[in-house]
Formats: C-alpha cells, structure tokens, sequence
C-alpha cells in the first residue's frame, strides 16, 4: 500500500468522525425530529403508475402536513409543478416536460408524451436507446405561511426495454404495542396509555411504544419513515419503531407510515392515535 | 542506478583540496555557521581545518586561543573540556566559551572538545613555525541525544527561502503537542491549523490540499504519518534525528508533491545502553538502544541498535468518556501500535549500512445507534476502520567530505480497511518495493551536484464500494444511503513510480551561490511523464543577513483517494515562487522574513457533479486553477534557560474550479495564523514551564441557502449558496505545559501536564444541520484536552 492508498485513510477518517458526530446531534433534543407531524412540510409524493409507458397517463398525489399535525392530500392550486430548476442535476429536461402535467378538478396527472417525443428528448439527452427517460420534476406547495419544494422523479420507459414496470408497495399490517391497525380509515384510534411510573429508585419512567410495519416488496427493499403527531420517534426509519410520549399529552394525534421502494413507489397508511 | 554509478566513479577519483581557505572569494556557508544545519548529514558536522597564518606573537601570547559553539543552538558552550590528541595537555572553556593552550609544539595538532552532554570531536589546527595560531580557533561540537533540529529549508546543503532550526530540547516541550515532534511541526509558518482532531485529514501547507503534501521517512513515503484522531505520530520522538520540513520551494530530491514535504530523518542509535518508559493518558511505550553485539563491543565500528513499542490506552479510556451514551457503542474500542528496530553499522569512516523497521497497526470499530435522517442508513451501522502497515527499509550510505551518497531499498506491506455498514467498503492491501539512491557531490569547491533517482512499483488488492470521497471546493459530504457508489475489484493492480533527478549549486561570487536542476517523474499507471525545472539562489548581503530565493515547478500524480482509478487525468501542476530575508539580530534571536506565491493548474474536480450517474470511473477532470501568495514571520529568541518563538502566517489561497467559473476560497485558507510559543526552566532545569497560543482566522465554509425534499428517496437535499463565501468564527487557544523532573544517580524522572486549549475556547470546526437543513449548529473542537505523562530514563 503506497501513500496514495494510504491517503484514503485521513480523509475518510474525518467523513467518519463529522458523520458520527451527525449522527449523535439528531436525536439532540434542540432540535425538531423528522418524525414530527406537527410541522408543515410535504411527506410524500405518488403517482399511480410509478413508471409510465409513452401516452400513459396516471394520478399524482401530495401528502402533506401542517403545524396542527395532520396529513391531507393536497389540491390544485396549492401546488405547482415545473421542472426541476437545479442546473447540473443528471435528470433536468428541458421547459416542455411541464406539459407533462395535467389537472382536472381535484386531481393532478401525469401525463407522458408520445413514443416520438420521448426519444427525441432520450436522445437529447444522450440516453441509450433502451434506458428510461427520467423527469424531474419539483413540487412546490404553500402550506399555511409556509412554501415547501419537493422533486418527483417520473420515470418513462422505453418500449422494446424489456422493463416491466412494477406497482407501488403495499402495506400489509401496522401494530401498536402488539395491537393491529386498521386499515379502514374510518376505524377507531388506537388507544395509547401514557403513563408515568415512579419508584424510589426510578422517580420517573416514560413508557415506551413499540410501531411496527410490514409490507409487500414490489420492487427492491424497501424503506420506512413514521411520523406522529405526539412524542418522540426512536428508529423512526426502521420497520419498528419506538415512541415515547410525555405524561402531559392526551387526547388525539395522527400517526403516518410512508413506505417507498427504489423504483419511485410509494405507500402511506395514517391512522387516528387516542392517547390518555 | 546512473546516479549510483557516477558516485562509485567519483570515489575512485582524486579528492580536491577542500579548504575554504584555498579559494579566496569563497566564505563559508551561512549553514556552515554554528546554529545552522551542516554538511550532508545534518547531524554530523564536517571536520574542519583551522586557518594559520604564520606572524610573530607576542611573549605572553597563548599558543591557541580558540572558542567551543553548540552548533544547533549557535550558542558557546562553557565547561566544555578540551584536549590536545597528540600531548594529552588539558583546559576547559569558559563561561564565554573561550580556552587557552599557552604553549604547543609547530606542527599539526587535534584539538578534542567534549561534554558530558555533546558528542567529542576532532579539530585539526596547525601551530605555525613561531609557536602559535594566528586566529581565533572555532570548535563546533554537537549534542548527541538532546539536539534534533527541524529545519524549513531544502534539504539538505541549499536552504529555501523561510529556513529554520529548532532544537530536541525545544521541541519536545511545546505545549499542546504531548511531546510529539511531528505535533510540534504544525507550529511552524505556513502551516494551516486544521484543530485537535486535523478534519483536513492531512497536512495544509501554504495553502494546498492535503493531497498535495507529502511525507517521507528517511527518503520513502509512508501512507500515515499520524495514527487516528490525531493524537500521536507514528514514530516516538527517540526515533527522530531531523524532521524537514519544506513549505515550499524545495530541491529536486523531492517529487510527487505540489505543495510541502516533512521528512523525518531517523536517528542513529548511541553506542551506550540507554532506555526510556514512558506512560501517558494517551499511550504507553518504551524504547532501548545501545551496541548491538554487547558492552564490549561499543567502539565506532560496531553496530548500534535502537527498539522502540508503544500501545495506545484510548480504548481503557474511551468508556469512561461515554458513559450513558447510548447513541454510541465500540464494538472495537480504538487502539493503535506502533513499533521500530533499528541496527546502524559504521563499518569504515565513509561506509554505513542501516536497518530500520517500523509499523503501525490501528484499529476501531464504532456503532451509531442514532438516527440519521440525511444518510438513513448509517443508523445502527458499524463503521470499521483498520490501517496496519510494516516497512523495512536498507540503506547503504557513504558519506565523505565531497560526496555523500545514500541507496535505500525498501518493502512494505499494508493493509487499509473501511467500511460503513455491510454494503459500504474499501479495501486494500498488498506489497510494494522501492530503490532510491540520492547522491551530493562537491565537484569542485564552488560546484555541488545533486543527482539521484528513484524507482517504486506497488501491488494491490482494491475492493471499492464506497460513496465518492469528499473533494476540496465541494460543499456536499457523501451519503452512503443515496450516492450511487463507485465500485472496482482489482487484483495485483500496479502503481509505478520512476523519478531522476540532477541539480548544481554554484557559488558565482563569494557572496552568491544559484542552483538549477530538473527533475523527471513518470507517473505510469496515468502514462504521465513530467519535466520540473527548479532553481535557487541565496544572496549573503553581510555577515547577518542572507536573502535567499526558490522557485519552479512541482507536480503530483492523479493519485489521491479514488483518482487512480481513472488513468485519463494529468498530474495537478503548481509553480512557486518563494522569497525570503533571513536575519541574525543579535546571539539568539533570529528573525525571517518570507514570502510566496503559487501558481496551480490541471487542479482536478468534478467533471460534472458527485453524482452524476454516467460519469462511472471517469467522474474527474483537469480543469481548476488556482493561486496562493502570502508572507510568513518567524522570530525566534533562545537563552540559556529559555526559548520561544513567534510564527505568523499570512495567505490566501484561491481556486476556479475550471478557467471560466468564478473565483472563490480554498477550503483551508487562513488569511491570520499566528502562533507564539514561549518556554523557561526554573529552579536549576527541574521545573520547566511553558505556553503556547494560537489565533487563525476561521475555516471558510459554504452556506446551505435551502432544502429540497426528495420524495422518492425521503430526505432532504440541501441547496447551497457561494462555494466558501462564508467564515467560521476565529479559532484561538492557549495550551500549557508544566514538566517536572527529578535526576538520580543513574536514572532521571519526568513527569509533564500538557494542557490543550486550557481557557476551553469552543472553536467551531464544521456545521451539522437538521435533517431539513433549516437549522444548524457546529461541531466544535475538543474543550480541553490534558495530557498527564511520566517517563523514566535511563
């Protein structure tokens, strides 16, 4: 091993270290958690079909959230869709990929151009003749006072490419402290005890939730994130996930697993916690 | 090998005269002079001849007046005994360093100066036909195990501009290095103060990259110079003899560096059984040298040899310092060895063979526990890293009054490993082999040639899956959850190296001295072959003041992190300029004025961004430019009882990451770097007390302007404003080192505290945002970091 080889070492060393050091500041309580509901920002993006074929056209859908902690699709109107401005990213398209979205009444589409015109834009862009054309598209929404952006990858595939396209992910079940979660959305909360356990030799113990999800992989592993509207989420993007109140809380929250795989798709599932 | 060949044909040759004296426009070197570097070997100074000039004394005229100077410190050595060879006659110097001989016979004679502390040598004088010697006689003597001197100069007869010399004695105590020379270097000008834990992963000398910099052991490269964190160098102070450091502006003999280079030149062992064990808060270690073949057999011909271990004791102490963090759990607590041996065998004056073998073997396995919301899944992932290698290297080294000469074959075997979770690796190991000759030839009194080459070949084992390694200029760090990785597996890859260089230094006048020289390097793995012309000159303005000037090209392979991998790229190029006053104001304080300025293209970057996804293993192109211009300070000041320096740094150091982009920061610029480092025996040398201050302007950084949530991945990426457009706050801190030592008959005992950063100054190092970037907050450098040592001597 040379000093070339060798120099990986403290390069590396200092990634490690500011990583480490990353990694031990997001749990600081200084700061808000990413599982926090109760914060306006976008959760997820969805479309339908998450690959299109040339004239496919399919359903888009904005997960957000608001201050108060509750989830909603959003409306037209509340959204715009552009092209992704960043220069230098490896999926911009040109101004025209905008038409590519359309809406009527509440509902966004995505709406992909004919054969012809996706590979003059493959083309343009220097693909291979069977690689997908990959959109970026940003999403930028107003939340309350807030304006929040997200990017959408909006994958076409090419016909003759062999590549079937795959459906979203599924979610199969949802437990709380063992308790299955209905799927229904009109199904009752789910009652989670919030209570504080005193001894001499422990003044004062927060009792620990345990959230766990499972789910249909469609497409390659698949990825977690939950979100609460109450509390704090330990693991927040595992399969189990741990979540420990504050024996002030009670009454309802809103609880949120999104589920994504690598081929764009995307699951959510809410659900209606009661705490007391 | 050419450079082998000359010097083997111009042993055979007749040696000319090399008294100073029979060239009447020649004046000796300045480093010739007490206080300054000398000859080939550094550590060794060439005998000399006294000058006599026959005339008639006076009756009560001694015979040889003459003084004894330490020539490290360029200070006169009182007490210092003095004996005439041939007569056995006897006299001490005194407190001026000045002695006598009344009477002595014409003829030749050997004056012999010895301390208990110095090394005895040799001084020849000729007492002319009336009895005496006309001139003061000057009598240099060296201090074999306290004086190491670390030199800013080209190595090892021309200095560059911004030359200095600073003692064992001095920097073994400065405060804040835990008596670690490699440590205390970084308080030399030009160098970039990166904090405790060095986040630049390297040395940033006059404003390069840590890419740019090299360091060298007795002439072949090591991979490391520190173990991790920063906390110690690889080799104990007892294994070093010099360490030269070169900003810039350095000979031909060094290559493959576009910025600096630190040698460290490893010490000859003594031919006196002597041992130290030494324990700190940080390491363990111990160290023995003395004649090879046993007591008997201690004379100057016999091999020497020298041991030395030492074992970290971060991993008993680690634990206690995490304590109740549940975010973060070793699964291999850290730990690092390193080890030497050592055997030197003077086999005739001019012949010496030597040994030396040394490694190092860090280890650390560390497990987050904690979420991470930018880089998911680094939660609960183990990060390993391992970096172990063992060199050997075999010199041959023949050294006369005109030629010195040394061949080095050297081996190593490494082994580096680091990953990040199970899918997230780098991995390499393999042997390499090296041969170096390095040849210094006074052709004539006034012409010294320097020639030598070098050849070196690596092979390797490389498994790489592994996010793009962070760059200079590139604000993003890699995510191992969402960065499309690179990967190769190579097997018996090769990376060869050849070099040759030739460089004459001519004395025009007996006040200027100018060199040129060329050096080649063939890069061939990239299949790059380059030509560096480089020059100096060294102008003596008065017996006091010497200006000295350095300049030319300096290159470094496409080699650096995953660069190899890519053999289209060319070598970075940097031109330097350097410039600078040397001033002796009065006995024991220097002052040293420098300046510079690089030139730099072919910087290599992105082709287009991190993660372009066709870019593949051609990810990096030539285009960047850059410059760095700056002055340095240096003032020193020694007395008997006390030293100190001031080192002040001023730079800036730009980059265009390609000709037409906007002109923007270096990563490391430090527009103000002054350190000030003062230290004062008491109580007759049994205490010593000492501090050492450092102020720099803060680290430029890149502010994050926004965020994008990418909602087929879930996180955010942040949006960034101008590269380097803003500063961190200024660093500053005080470190202080107190040293107590007891003498007993045939052993001492010390014991230091050496406090860094004592007012716990939190000087911001690098941000960390929230996981939506809307919010930040800095990592800062260590509060406080005491070190508490004993060490034993015998």
């Amino acid at each position: 091993m040379t000093g070339t080889r060798g120099r990986w070492t403290p390069a590396f060393l200092a990634m490690a270290m500011s990583m480490s050091a990353a990694g031990v500041g997001t749990g600081c309580d200084t700061y808000r958690l990413p599982s926090d509901l109760k914060f306006p920002q976008i959760l997820a993006v969805r479309l339908a079909d998450p690959q299109l074929l040339p004239e496919q056209r399919t359903a888009i859908d904005v997960l957000v959230t608001n201050d108060l902690g509750v989830p909603s699709l959003l409306k037209p109107g509340a959204v715009e869709f552009s092209p992704d401005p960043a220069t230098g990213k490896p999926f911009s398209l040109p101004p025209q990929a905008s038409a590519f979205i359309e809406h009527e009444g509440d509902d966004f589409f995505a709406h992909a151009p004919d054969e012809a015109t996706v590979n003059a834009f493959a083309t343009a862009l220097g693909l291979a003749p069977t690689a997908a054309l990959k959109v970026s598209l940003r999403v930028t929404v107003s939340i309350g006072a807030e304006t929040r952006r997200a990017d959408k990858l909006v994958v076409v595939l090419r016909p003759g490419s062999g590549v079937v396209p795959t459906p979203n992910p599924t979610i199969k079940d949802i437990t709380v402290d063992g308790q299955p979660v209905s799927a229904d959305p009109a199904a009752p909360p789910v009652d989670v005890l919030i209570e504080t356990v005193k001894t001499e030799t422990m003044p004062s113990k927060i009792i620990e939730h345990t959230f766990v999800v499972s789910a249909d992989a469609t497409a390659g592993p698949l990825t977690y994130a939950w979100f609460t509207a109450y509390g704090d989420v330990k693991h927040y993007r595992a399969t189990t996930a741990i979540v420990t109140g504050k024996p002030t809380m009670g009454g309802d929250g809103a609880a949120l697993i999104v589920v994504r795989n690598e081929r764009g798709g995307v699951a959510w599932r809410q659900f209606a916690l009661h705490l007391h | 090998m050419t450079a082998y060949l000359l010097t083997l044909l111009l042993l055979q040759a007749p040696t000319p005269a090399l008294d100073p004296n029979s060239d009447p426009d020649r004046l000796p070197d300045i480093e010739s002079q007490p206080g300054a570097p000398t000859g080939t070997v550094p550590r060794k100074p060439r005998k000399r001849t006294a000058t006599v000039t026959p005339e008639v004394a006076a009756p009560s005229r001694p015979a040889v007046t003459g003084r004894v100077v330490d020539l490290i410190r360029g200070t006169t050595v009182a007490g210092a005994k003095v004996t005439v060879v041939e007569t056995g006659a006897t006299t001490t110097s005194n407190r001026q360093g000045i002695f006598e001989f009344a009477t002595l016979p014409p003829g030749t004679a050997t004056l012999r100066a010895s301390s208990p502390r110095f090394e005895a040598l040799d001084t020849p004088v000729t007492i002319g036909p009336d009895g005496h010697v006309s001139e003061l006689v000057e009598i240099g003597i060296f201090d074999q195990i306290e004086s190491v001197s670390v030199t800013t100069i080209v190595p090892r007869e021309r200095p560059a501009p911004g030359g200095a010399q600073i003692s064992r004695e001095e920097i073994t105590v400065v405060p804040g290095s835990r008596g670690d020379v490699l440590s205390a270097v970084q308080s030399l000008p030009g160098m970039a103060q990166t904090g405790t834990f060095n986040l630049a992963g390297g040395l940033v000398i006059r404003g390069s990259a840590p890419s740019d910099s090299r360091v060298f052991v007795d002439g072949v490269e090591v991979p490391i110079i520190f173990h991790f964190f920063n906390l110690q160098s690889i080799l104990p102070s007892e294994m070093i003899d010099d360490v030269i450091y070169a900003p810039g502006g350095f000979g031909v003999e060094y290559g493959r560096a576009s910025g600096g280079v630190v040698e460290v030149l490893t010490r000859r062992p003594k031919s006196q059984y002597h041992g130290t064990a030494e324990m700190s808060f940080i390491n363990a270690g111990g160290f023995v040298q003395g004649p090879l073949l046993g007591p008997n057999h201690a004379g100057r011909y016999d091999p020497v040899f020298a041991l030395g271990f030492r074992r970290s004791f971060i991993d008993a102490l680690l634990p206690l310092a995490l304590k109740g963090n549940k975010d973060l759990s070793f699964t291999a607590l850290p730990r690092y060895y390193d080890y030497q041996a050592r055997v030197d065998w003077q086999i005739t004056d001019g012949w010496r063979l030597g040994f030396f073998l040394f490694g190092i073997d860090d280890l650390f396995k560390l497990t987050s526990n904690a979420d991470s919301a930018a880089d998911p899944s680094l939660t609960g992932s183990t990060f390993v890293n391992e970096t172990a290698f063992l060199r050997a290297i075999t010199s041959a080294t023949y050294e006369s009054e005109r030629v010195f000469s040394r061949t080095t074959a050297s081996g190593m075997h490494g082994r580096f490993i680091f990953e990040a979770g199970p899918d997230r690796y780098l991995r390499f190991d393999g042997p390499g082999a090296a041969l170096r000759n390095e040849t210094r030839i006074h052709v004539t009194p006034r012409l010294l040639v320097r020639t030598g080459g070098e050849a070196e070949r690596w092979w390797f084992n490389s498994h790489v899956k592994f996010p793009r390694p962070p760059r200079e200029g590139d604000p993003q760090n890699p995510n191992f959850s969402f960065d499309k990785p690179i990967e190769f597996n190579e097997e018996a890859s090769a990376l060869t190296y050849l070099s040759l260089w030739l460089m004459g230094d001519v004395d025009v006048t007996r006040r200027l001295t100018i060199g040129a020289g060329l050096r080649y390097d063939g890069f061939l793995r990239s299949y790059d072959h380059v030509l560096q012309p480089r020059g100096s000159a060294k102008l003596k303005l008065t017996d006091r003041l010497l200006l000295r000037a350095a300049g030319g090209l300096y290159t470094r392979p496409p080699d650096f992190n995953d660069e190899f991998s890519q053999r289209s790229l060319d070598p970075e190029k940097a031109w330097q300029t350097t410039m600078g006053l040397e001033h002796k104001l009065r006995e024991g304080l220097t002052l040293q004025a420098t300046g510079f300025y690089t030139w730099r293209t072919n910087l290599i970057g992105w082709k287009t961004n991190r993660n372009d996804p066709g870019a593949g293993l051609d990810a990096y192109d030539n285009r960047g430019v850059g410059k760095t211009y700056g002055g340095e300070l240096f003032v020193r000041a020694r007395t008997e009882r006390s030293f100190g320096w001031l080192a002040y740094t001023l730079s800036r150091s730009l980059r265009r990451d390609d000709p037409g982009s906007p002109e923007r920061l270096f990563d490391f610029d430090q527009t103000h770097s002054l350190i000030l480092v003062g230290s004062r025996t008491f109580k007759d040398g049994k205490w010593r007390l000492g501090g050492r201050f450092q102020y720099t302007t803060g680290k430029p950084t890149t502010p994050v302007t926004g965020s994008v949530f990418q909602s087929d991945l879930g996180y955010y990426q942040p949006e960034y404003g101008k590269v380097n457009s803003r500063r961190y706050e200024a660093q500053h801190q005080l470190d202080v080192r107190v040293d107590r030592i007891w003498k007993f008959q045939h052993w001492t005992l010390s014991a230091y505290l050496d406090v860094t950063n004592i007012y716990m100054h939190p000087a911001p190092l690098q941000a960390q945002y929230t996981y939506d970037y809307t919010k930040d907050q800095s990592i800062k450098n260590v509060p406080i970091l005491p070190a508490l040592g004993v060490r034993g001597e015998l």
